[in-house]
This record gives structure tokens, C-alpha cells and sequence, in this order.
């Protein structure tokens, strides 16, 4: 998987999908991206993110630049970074088989159109991404985080 | 929780992609529609 912009939504997919099974090979954030097709650790990319660092001084990986990430050839591309990032002008760059939306409005809808008629799987961003409205919407109802919820 | 409602709703966007035909996004939107107005229907003003 590759995984554009790693904060909250970035961080928590990867580590996520990498508990079952998928490898980060590339992770990006504002200042760049960071490359490595056997597979970046997650704990030490959080680790510098926490640290107030980027992807790019992980040691162990090609540093490219920010928008490279759309490039890396991988099974799962996630963006989790800003809105309008896959616009018809590069969508035909993803080379990936599935897009789970993990930005809010991170594609056109003419580029979703094109990467669903080249049999590219986009899962849409309020499917994907509703994790923090479910969770505000518990609370409202009274869940506290006494009792956390998964 | 969210687990389990995330994990249903991909699950059945899905599933109308694949039975359907449909583009993942209108069957999301088709969707989210129908429940707006389900819930809709057990309120006295309606946005429909």
C-alpha cells in the first residue's frame, strides 16, 4: 500500500491494514515521499512524525517528491491528505487496484469516473473515512472514553 | 463499533457494485440517500 499524507487518518490506515497483512511501500507528507518497496516500519515513520520530523528522514528509503507518492505502483493507494489531489490531468498516473478514500473529496468526480472505467476499485470517501462521525455521534449519545469503543 | 459500521457499509456498497454495476460512488450516494430518507420520514418536516 502507499499511503499520501501521513497524520491521524494516514498513520491509523497503515497500521491497520499492515496488522493484516499489507506492506508500506511509500508513505508521503508535505515535505515529500519516502519509497521503499520492502516495505517501510510504520513505528519508526510515527515515531518521526511525533517528533515533529518528516517521512523523509526515515534513513532507509528513496526520498522523492511530495506528489511522487501518486506514481508508486502498489495494490492499495490511500489519500489521506487533502481534497482534489486525482484530478482528470493524473489519474491516469495511480497505478494501483483499489482506492480507499481516507481524505475528505480527495478526487474529482471526472477522475473517479476515469479509474472506474479502467476497473479501478475507488471506495468513496464518506464510506471510508465516517470513522470520526461514528465516533462523535456515540458520544453525543453518551459514550465517554471510559469506554472506548474500536 | 465503527469497526463493524464501516466494515457493513463497504460490504454493501460492494455489493451493489458488483451486482448492479454500478460505480461505487453512485451506489454510496444511492445509499446514503435512502437512509436521509428513511430517517426523514420519522420526523414532521421533511427535506424531500
Amino acid at each position: 500500500m502507499a499511503v499520501q499524507g501521513f497524520g491521524a487518518v494516514g498513520t491509523h490506515s497503515a497500521r491497520f491494514l499492515a496488522e493484516r497483512g499489507a506492506v508500506l511501500v511509500a508513505a508521503s507528507d508535505r515535505r515529500g515521499t519516502i519509497y521503499q518497496p520492502a516495505g517501510l516500519r510504520i513505528a519508526e515513520l510515527i515515531a518521526l512524525k511525533d517528533s515533529g520530523k518528516t517521512v523523509c528522514d526515515y534513513g532507509d528509503g528513496q526520498k522523492l517528491d511530495r506528489d511522487a507518492v501518486i506514481d508508486v505502483e502498489c495494490d492499495i493507494w490511500i489519500p489521506a491528505a487533502r481534497p482534489d489531489v486525482v484530478r482528470a490531468d493524473n489519474a491516469h498516473r495511480l497505478k494501483t487496484r483499489l482506492v480507499l478514500q481516507g481524505a475528505n473529496i480527495p478526487f474529482t468526480e471526472d477522475a473517479e469516473r476515469a479509474l472506474h472505467e479502467r476497473g479501478v476499485l475507488v471506495i468513496p470517501d464518506f464510506i471510508e473515512n465516517a470513522g470520526g462521525m461514528i465516533c462523535a455521534a456515540m458520544e453525543y449519545q453518551g459514550a465517554t472514553g471510559r469506554r472506548p469503543s474500536r | 463499533m465503527i469497526e463493524e459500521k464501516v466494515r457493513a457499509n463497504t460490504e454493501a456498497v460492494l455489493a451493489a457494485v458488483t451486482s448492479e454495476r454500478l460505480a461505487p460512488r453512485r451506489a454510496a450516494e444511492r445509499m446514503a440517500t435512502e437512509r436521509i430518507k428513511e430517517a426523514m420520514s420519522y420526523r414532521r418536516f421533511s427535506a424531500f
